[in-house]
């Protein structure tokens, strides 16, 4: 006889499972709500993993923040959707490209950003969702 | 207008940058976030190549760096776009 009887056992088992339960589902999600919503009608609801292989590149301060350079290329094969979006933005969606196989997944363009924020990359490639982040400051300086 | 640079590179790409002015986005009435660039497509012998929509965190003037594999100098590469207010435009070019 087990000094723990099986309906203890099972209760206390069942109290692990769900102490667990309120953190695993929004684990590494982005805090803010706007982000979030925007993120999920993007991919949705799969949250997109960091990968390497999607290039993100971008100064960390901005020269002017109406303009600022934003650099995306990607090392993933079969790449049909690039996106970027901001943090910090009342939509962060701020472009989204569906690419057929003849555009080459690098893509240039000009952001508008006027506080200091976070752009996100999120990438499809193969049906599934990579992201990569970078941080910017557009505070500083005269723009 | 819209302004372009096209570009043949040695890999048989051909580099397209679009810039968008001003006055083909605003009329100088609005204040942002009310008027963006809101939809651009490129057909490449009417067969859509790349569709794209933005939202009011695009560059009040947009510019984009774009390279497209697969063509022929001499293809015929149109460029469609739309504002979020109903301008719209239609640019039609010949790849390098």
């Amino acid at each position: 006889m087990s000094p723990v009887s099986p309906p203890r056992r099972r209760f206390l088992r069942l109290l692990a499972w769900c102490s667990g339960l309120p953190l695993w589902p929004r684990l590494g999600y982005p805090d803010d709500a706007r982000l979030r919503q925007a993120l999920q009608e993007l991919t949705g609801g799969t949250l997109p993993k960091y990968h390497p292989g999607v290039g993100l590149r971008m100064p960390s301060r901005a020269v002017s923040r109406l303009a600022v350079p934003v650099r995306v290329a990607c090392r993933l094969r079969r790449v049909d959707m690039i996106a970027l979006l901001v943090r910090d933005h009342p939509d962060p969606l701020a472009a989204r490209f569906n690419l057929s196989p003849r555009m080459r997944p690098a893509i240039r363009t000009h952001l508008r950003i006027l506080q200091d924020s976070e752009v996100i990359a999120v990438v499809r490639a193969d049906g599934r969702y990579f992201r990569q982040s970078a941080k910017i400051s557009v505070s500083e300086g005269c723009s | 207008m819209i302004e372009y640079r096209s570009k043949r590179h040695r890999d048989d790409s051909v580099e397209l940058r679009l810039f968008f002015p001003a006055s083909e986005i605003w009329t100088g009435e609005e204040t942002w976030p009310e008027r963006h660039l809101d939809r651009l497509s490129l057909h490449l012998h009417g067969a859509l190549i790349l569709e794209a929509g933005f939202g009011p965190g695009i560059a009040a003037e947009p510019f984009f760096a774009l390279r497209i594999d697969g063509t022929r100098p001499g293809d015929r590469l149109e460029i469609r776009w739309h504002t979020n207010q109903g301008r719209s435009g239609v640019l039609e070019i010949v790849l390098p």
